[in-house]
């Protein structure tokens, strides 16, 4: 059996983070190392909209240590995926420090975007509730107060139906308090400010249906550890609502060396502490919670629950995949129809020549989305509509698709039809090699199944593919006439022939 | 209670080389151990005044008045430590003088004097003066005026009188001193008939001192050592404990650094007196012995070859009944954890396993730390291969392990070279953990190798020092320990472990938890019961963590060697507790820690004493043991320390230690016997049940490139 270690970096508000494991052929997880230095990254931001000269020194600083380790497991570099969230995205400055982390350590920093970070939060919640009792789990709430935003999932039956991303954060909590130079006994009031502003945005969304609320990140954690300091991490920690609110208090009435003092915690660690907490406990009050559980994972296990994935996705995240494309497609008024249509005879095509192109399963779900949907693009305009496809698949989130991802997809859409890929085509060139070649073989298969769909009419279901030498002949049952895709796969099976070194010939019967 | 809580630390640590040198009394040991037992104390003594009485000088001379958690002030500690360093040093005389040396000669090892010297032996020694000595040794005026030379710390040094000069009708003493310094050895070897004969080398000098002042009269030559403050910025276990603001001190230092001066008690008054002038010291700094000085030399003559007999039998270490050293470690350590007890198993395992890792191909990584460690590491040989071979190898190196200094620079540098990447220790704290990680990139994925344990990486000690090894690939602990590392090393915050515990992040409130446990199981009328051995309790919070679990009725027994600031039985306090030391050939050395636990117990082993250094000042880590089996050696051990009743002795009540003695018809058992004797036997059957394998050394497998 060949495992691969990887390290995923994640750089957040406070701390970056490195979790180094090792990722089996099945695609399982073990942990190496857990990494985390502080960072005053979301200080910086949060209260004057750049980073400090010093703190890109410091970050700099850190990755270089971490990269000292992932040299110790041999890591190779496409093993390894780092990403900044709030505080560097808000970053006037981040290019900057996106440069110089790039410069010095060859790391290649990913800004995690709201629709990424939950994405990632999914990811890493998934296996958890997929291994539970699903009754406790048929309707839950996941929320993460973090540094800089709060996210809010809901799931029903391991589905997502609602995400939330507010600007509500534990650090710009807490700089409203240092701001406003807030006595510690006025704590609370300041801190219910800004807290009910965000519930108010809320209003009603997640009141219905009594669901079981699970917190994440590193405040929650906290106060899982003091509950039960053996808190196994793989499982929920639950905490009374009475006893979170107590913890919460006290924690109020506590100055932040205090804090640091009596629980042995970084001063960046304890002045979220009390924000954090009061927003947790005020949600679930809102929610009528009484019962409060806590989880250990975090954005880093979605990251390699990604990794591990590569190679394919589970089904039902699968579905969801394709339930959120064909989302995409209604909002563009896309012929539903006919990209169901092409995206059958695309697969089948995949399905036969899986000797030729050796690709893995992930990219046959990547083909089925850009089949579905590439012809998105003729709500703009019917002319050049490949390129239109190409940009709004570019530029929407299609759930569970990664940024490169959906970069293979917009490109695969864009080449269904007219010029192949051109040197001059940037778009294109962007993409790693790895990625170009994909992009062809996809793309040409494509070709093929919109060739195979050109009457519209669902004439053909199935076909039969059998390789002579050079040639590849697809036999379609059932269908007399092919006059039309015959004429259509001249045009559209050049590509094909270039790819895989084989023409198309179609058969009757 | 009239009595403080707390026993004194110096008063206990003199206690505790008083039960060594009560070895070195005991007829029923081996004549050259008896001799060793002689040496031990004495170079204990030289550390102690070193560092402890060092401070506790340091600080009554700057005026701190605070006073140690027994109520004494530096200056009543200081009088009652040399008070009893001055009895100590007349026993330590007496039983030389008195019992070990009319036996020696009666065993036929003889020392010689300049007046029993014969003939033969007078040419010799002239020989060896003339040739050998008098170029290397240069006696030196002493002037009182100007800055006082530096006399060597802990040297032989001769004090030489020579009959006074008259200046304008004057009197000035004239004094000379002749450190004995260099690649000298301390006795000379004399041939005398039916046996060895010796004299040490002042002696000798002595006899010939009229050769370095040809045209002057020397009217008396005083053998004398003198002993100096440790530098105080490498000596964490100085009495700082007692000051709060050590920087003041530092600058404060105004007292002279001679603590004390040892000189026959032949010499004279005159003499005394002017070498007290010399080097600053009052009376109380002096100590007269009616014996040869530097006992430590005679480690030597009790290593005489031909003289077994008069030694105890040689316990040979098991070689390892549980591993086959000839197979892959790897694989066996992947079927299970192994533990091993030190000196009685042997450490070859632990050697054997960074020697296999270098050569291992899957190995990519390895990460030690070592503290102390032998001149001629196969440790740090195999450290360096490994680095060579391309492994990234990191090791942290404790640079003020104390007095190693100079030693551990050396194989440090020689790593580096190698390409190891060399931490020099942790800013503020010493590294005294004892870890060695392993990484190895299995078919099945990484996998971490670990070797925890209570002692050094230092096959010489091991040989001599009782400790715990525990060998273990199991995850959690690998990926403790990763992060322990990866602290320490600054590469990450501390986070917290899932199983192991470290100082000084929190291996102290796991230590009380523990105790608190007990407590509480104890108040809801459980059985709650601690054991635990180590090497010294000084910690005034463990210590009252004891006495609230003996008041709370948890039963407490401790076998504690060393230093033990605990009032034992005392009424209304510490009746529950029980504290038994072992002094026997072994140094006890293990820390095992022992919670009942309601009946499930938890069992740790750990690099830590508790002494506030070590929970505070010191990186530690505690291992728990898991494994019932592994479980039961370690209970195994206390058990039969708790049984000893021929080397144990038991702290009273008063602060004083009492011989544990086989009760009426009762068996003796010496605990350190009666382990030596399972692991040989276990050793013998295991070795019984192998079958016998040869390994012809073949060439290494080369690589063609093609």
């Amino acid at each position: 059996m060949n495992s691969r270690t990887v390290a995923v970096i994640d750089i957040g508000t406070s701390s970056i983070r490195m979790a180094l494991a090792d990722i089996d052929e099945t695609g399982n997880i073990q942990f190496l190392e857990k990494l985390n230095q502080s960072v005053s990254l979301g200080q910086d931001v949060f209260s004057k909209g750049r980073i400090r000269r010093s703190t890109i020194e410091a970050c700099v600083r850190t990755l270089e240590s971490f990269q000292q380790v992932m040299r110790e497991y041999k890591v190779q570099k496409e093993n390894v995926r780092a990403v900044a969230s709030s505080a560097v995205q808000e970053a006037s400055n981040r290019e900057t420090l996106l440069d110089r982390v790039s410069m010095a350590t060859g790391i290649e920093i990913e800004i995690v975007d709201d629709a990424e970070a939950t994405r990632l939060t999914y990811l890493s919640v998934l296996p958890f509730i997929q291994s539970k009792n699903r009754k406790t789990t048929a309707h839950t709430l996941v929320m993460e107060v973090g540094g800089g935003r709060t996210e809010i999932l809901e799931l029903r039956n391991q589905r997502i139906i609602e995400t939330r991303v507010m600007r509500l954060g534990s650090l710009r909590m807490r700089n409203q308090l240092e701001v406003q130079r807030t006595p510690v006994e006025q704590t609370r009031e300041v801190l219910e400010q800004e807290v009910s502003n965000t519930l108010h945005q809320l209003k009603d969304d997640f009141k219905e249906g009594d669901p079981s609320l699970i917190l994440l990140g590193g405040d929650a954690r906290f106060v899982a550890m003091q509950i039960n300091p053996d808190w196994q991490r793989d499982t929920l920690q639950s905490v009374p609502l009475k006893r979170w609110k107590q913890l919460t208090d006290e924690l109020l009435g506590m100055s932040t060396e205090q804090c640091v003092e009596q629980f042995h915690l970084t001063f960046a660690e304890a002045e979220t502490l009390a924000p954090a907490l009061y927003a947790y406990g005020r949600f679930a009050e809102d929610l009528g919670c009484t019962t409060l559980k806590i989880g250990a994972f975090s954005m880093r296990d979605g990251l390699l629950q990604e990794l591990a994935q590569e190679d394919g996705w589970t089904e039902l995240y699968q579905e969801q995949m394709l339930d959120s494309a064909l989302q995409l497609g209604q909002k563009f008024h896309l012929d539903e129809g006919h990209g169901k249509e092409v995206a059958g005879l695309a697969l089948q095509l995949f399905d036969e020549l899986k000797d030729e192109h050796h690709l893995g399963s992930r990219y046959r779900v990547l083909l089925q989305i850009a089949s579905l949907l590439h012809e998105i693009g003729t709500f703009i305009a019917a002319t050049s509509h490949h390129k239109h496809s190409m940009y709004i698949l570019a530029n929407s989130t299609i759930f569970g698709l990664g940024r490169r991802d959906s970069r293979i997809v917009a490109n695969v859409a864009r080449y269904h039809r007219r010029s192949a890929p051109k040197a001059s085509h940037s778009f294109y060139q962007a993409l790693p090699r790895r990625d170009r070649i994909v992009v062809q073989q996809l793309s040409a298969m494509l070709r093929v199944a919109d060739a195979l769909a050109r009457s519209r009419g669902r004439r053909i279901h199935t076909i039969l593919c059998e390789r002579g030498d050079e040639t590849l002949f697809i036999r379609v049952p059932g269908v007399d006439n092919l006059h039309l895709e015959n004429s259509a796969l001249q045009v559209k099976g050049k590509m094909f022939e270039q790819v895989f070194g084989m023409n198309v010939i179609l058969v009757k019967g | 209670m009239s009595r403080s809580k707390f026993i004194n630390r110096e008063s206990s640590w003199l206690d505790f080389n008083a039960r060594v040198l009560e070895e070195a009394g005991d007829a029923k040991n081996p004549l050259l151990e008896r001799l060793k037992f002689i040496a031990i104390t004495s170079n204990n003594l030289d550390e102690f005044f070193m560092v402890r009485i060092g401070s506790l000088h340091f600080i009554q001379g700057t005026g701190h008045t605070k006073k140690d958690p027994s109520g004494l002030s530096s200056h009543e500690q200081l009088k009652r430590a040399s008070e009893k360093t001055q009895r100590l040093v007349e026993d330590q005389y007496n039983c030389f003088r008195e019992e070990i040396e009319p036996a020696m000669i009666e065993a036929g090892i003889v020392r010689i004097t300049s007046e029993t010297a014969n003939s033969e032996q007078r040419r010799q020694l002239s020989r060896l003066f003339e040739e050998e000595l008098a170029p290397m040794l240069t006696p030196a005026a002493v002037r009182f005026q100007g800055p006082v030379p530096s006399y060597p710390n802990l040297a032989l040094q001769l004090f030489i009188r020579l009959k006074d000069d008259t200046v304008k009708g004057k009197r000035e003493p004239r004094l000379a001193i002749l450190p004995i310094i260099g690649d000298i050895d301390r006795f000379i070897s004399l041939r005398v008939e039916n046996g060895y004969g010796y004299i040490p080398i002042e002696d000798v000098l002595a006899m010939h001192i009229q050769k370095f002042f040809p045209s002057d009269e020397v009217l008396e030559v005083v053998p004398f050592r003198i002993t100096r403050n440790a530098d105080m910025a490498v000596s964490e276990d100085g009495a700082l404990d007692l000051v709060t603001q050590m920087d003041a001190v530092l600058s404060e230092r105004k007292v002279s650094d001679c603590i004390r001066i040892e000189l026959l008690d032949t010499a004279t008054q005159i003499a005394e007196r002017q070498l007290r002038k010399i080097f600053e010291v009052t009376e109380r700094e002096i100590y007269r012995v009616s014996g040869p000085l530097n006992f430590s030399d005679y480690f030597s003559i009790s290593a005489l070859p031909g003289y077994d007999h008069l030694r105890q039998e040689d316990w040979p270490a098991c070689p390892a009944p549980k591993l086959d050293l000839s197979k892959s470690l790897f694989d066996q350590i992947t079927t299970r954890s192994f533990l091993f007890h030190h000196p009685y198993d042997s450490f070859e395992p632990v050697v054997k396993l960074v020697e296999q890792a270098a050569d291992d191909p899957q190995v990519i990584a390895i990460k030690q730390i070592l503290y102390r460690t032998s001149k001629n590491s196969p440790i740090v040989a195999a450290l360096i291969r490994a680095a060579e071979k391309g492994k990234t190898v990191t090791v942290i190196v404790e640079l003020k392990a104390r007095f190693d200094e100079a030693r551990n620079m050396e194989w440090a540098q020689a790593m580096e070279q190698a390409g190891v990447q060399v931490i020099y220790g942790v800013k503020g704290f010493k590294t005294h953990a004892k870890i060695l990680i392993i990484v190895r990139r299995e078919p099945g994925g990484i996998r971490r190798y670990l070797h925890l344990g209570t002692g050094n990486y230092n096959e010489g000690t091991a040989k001599l020092y009782t400790d715990i090894s525990y060998l273990t690939c199991d995850p959690d602990l690998g990926a403790d320990a990763s992060m322990f590392f990866n602290t320490i090393t600054g590469f990450s915050q501390p986070q917290s472990f899932r199983r192991l515990s470290a100082a000084p992040l929190s291996l102290r409130d796991t230590f009380l938890q523990m105790i608190e446990g007990e407590i509480e199981r104890a108040k809801q009328g459980q059985k709650a019961q601690i054991r635990a051995k180590f090497n010294s309790l000084a910690d005034t919070t463990m210590i009252e963590a004891l006495y609230k679990a003996s008041k709370a009725g948890v039963k407490i027994e401790l076998l504690v060697r060393g230093i033990c600031c605990l009032h034992p039985g005392v009424k209304g306090l510490s009746e529950n507790i029980r504290v038994v030391s072992i002094i026997d050939r072994y140094l006890e050395h293990s820390r095992i820690f022992w919670f009942r636990h309601g009946g499930n117990p938890r069992v740790f082993i750990t690099s830590a004493d508790w002494m506030t250094r070590n929970l505070d000042k010191r990186v530690e880590l505690m291992t728990p043991i898991d494994e019932p089996a592994l479980r039961e050696e370690l209970e195994h051990i206390l058990e039969t320390g708790f049984k000893d009743n021929v080397k144990a002795r038991e702290l009273n009540v008063d602060g004083t230690y009492h011989r544990i003695s086989p009760k009426r018809g009762a068996k003796a058992l010496r605990s350190q016997e009666i382990l030596y004797n399972e692991a040989t036997t276990k050793s013998s059957r295991a070795s019984r049940g192998r079958r016998t394998t040869f390994e012809p050394h073949r060439p290494r497998k080369r690589t063609v490139k093609k």
